[in-house]
């Protein structure tokens, strides 16, 4: 599942999926709170193996949806999923 | 808004300040007699006056906690009935001894506080900022972007709505932690305890919380 795609379960709005990849996910874009932060995090991580939170201390991978996207694809098999098959 | 604050300390003192130059009445509490408070409450000027805790309670619609851990079991839990209480404090074992619930993070502090005040509405703030940043910081006229971001939760989401709004007016911007169970996100030794931040950043940091 791609990170738009988790971004539209999370939100819980199937249209989410298909928004621009610039959108920025806090404050000037979709204003996500932390407590859909944390949410989205989780869900990437089961998803993708990927722990944004641990990996990067800055968190520059939240600026916008491609940001997020591409950091989850540049860490993907670098560490186990929570749950099924990681994707390499 | 009516507003008591429980403990005249560096965090309820200066809230005191702030509460009343918002317009805001102010009962303020500490753990003695009212009267100990006559000097800081003239200094405030006519919207404070002192109170005892259980007063201050009474009084306020909001009440602020800014208590050691420890003096909690000594509110008494009627007055506090429907009021929207904040916890401003933190468990400091080295301070209040070991609390086990606390130490296995099977209980937050604020959700300890909450069991001894089962029909408030609690919520947490003002745990995270340093009394003097709170002082100093406040920017009531600047955007919220600008502003420094203060972490609240609580699980009474209209009570979060007016902890918000008063944040606001004291030129702070809230930043939705979560729930009670969720609040140990900005305990202390986390990575938005203490952070001068935006809310955007405090944002992240939330989410960045291990345990």
């Amino acid at each position: 599942m791609s990170v738009p795609e988790i971004l539209a379960r999370v939100l819980g709005d199937p249209a989410a999926a298909a928004l621009p990849a610039g959108t920025p996910l806090l404050s000037g874009g979709l204003g996500l709170d932390s407590v859909t932060v944390v949410r989205l995090l989780a869900e990437v991580r089961a998803e993708s193996g990927v722990d944004v939170a641990d990996l990067d201390l800055d968190l520059d991978a939240l600026a916008t949806i491609a940001s997020l996207t591409a950091f989850v694809e540049a860490h993907r098999g670098t560490a186990r999923p929570d749950r099924g098959l990681g994707r390499s | 808004m009516r507003i008591g604050i429980v403990g005249a300390g560096n965090i309820g003192g200066t809230l005191a300040t702030l509460f009343t130059r918002s317009g805001h009445e102010v009962a303020l509490a500490n753990s003695r007699d009212p009267r100990t408070l006559a000097g800081q409450v003239a200094a405030l000027g006519p919207r404070a006056h002192a109170a005892t805790a259980a007063e201050a309670a009474a009084f306020g619609e909001v009440v602020v906690l800014a208590i050691p851990l420890g003096a909690y079991a000594d509110l008494p839990p009627e007055p506090f009935a429907g009021r929207i209480v904040v916890d401003a404090n933190n468990y400091y074992p080295a301070r209040d001894g070991r609390i086990a619930e606390l130490d296995s993070g099977a209980l937050t502090s604020t959700g300890l506080l909450a069991r001894h005040l089962p029909d408030a509405r609690v919520t947490k703030a003002f745990n995270t900022i340093h009394w003097e940043h709170l002082r100093d910081l406040g920017r009531p006229d600047a955007p919220a972007a600008d502003r420094r971001a203060i972490p609240i939760a609580g699980d009474d989401a209209a009570a979060k709505a007016v902890l918000t709004d008063l944040i606001d007016q004291i030129g702070f911007t809230a930043v939705d932690t979560g729930l009670l169970v969720d609040s140990w996100r900005q305990q202390p030794d986390t990575p938005v305890y203490g952070a001068e931040v935006s809310a955007d950043q405090a944002t992240v940091l939330i989410a960045q919380a291990r345990r």
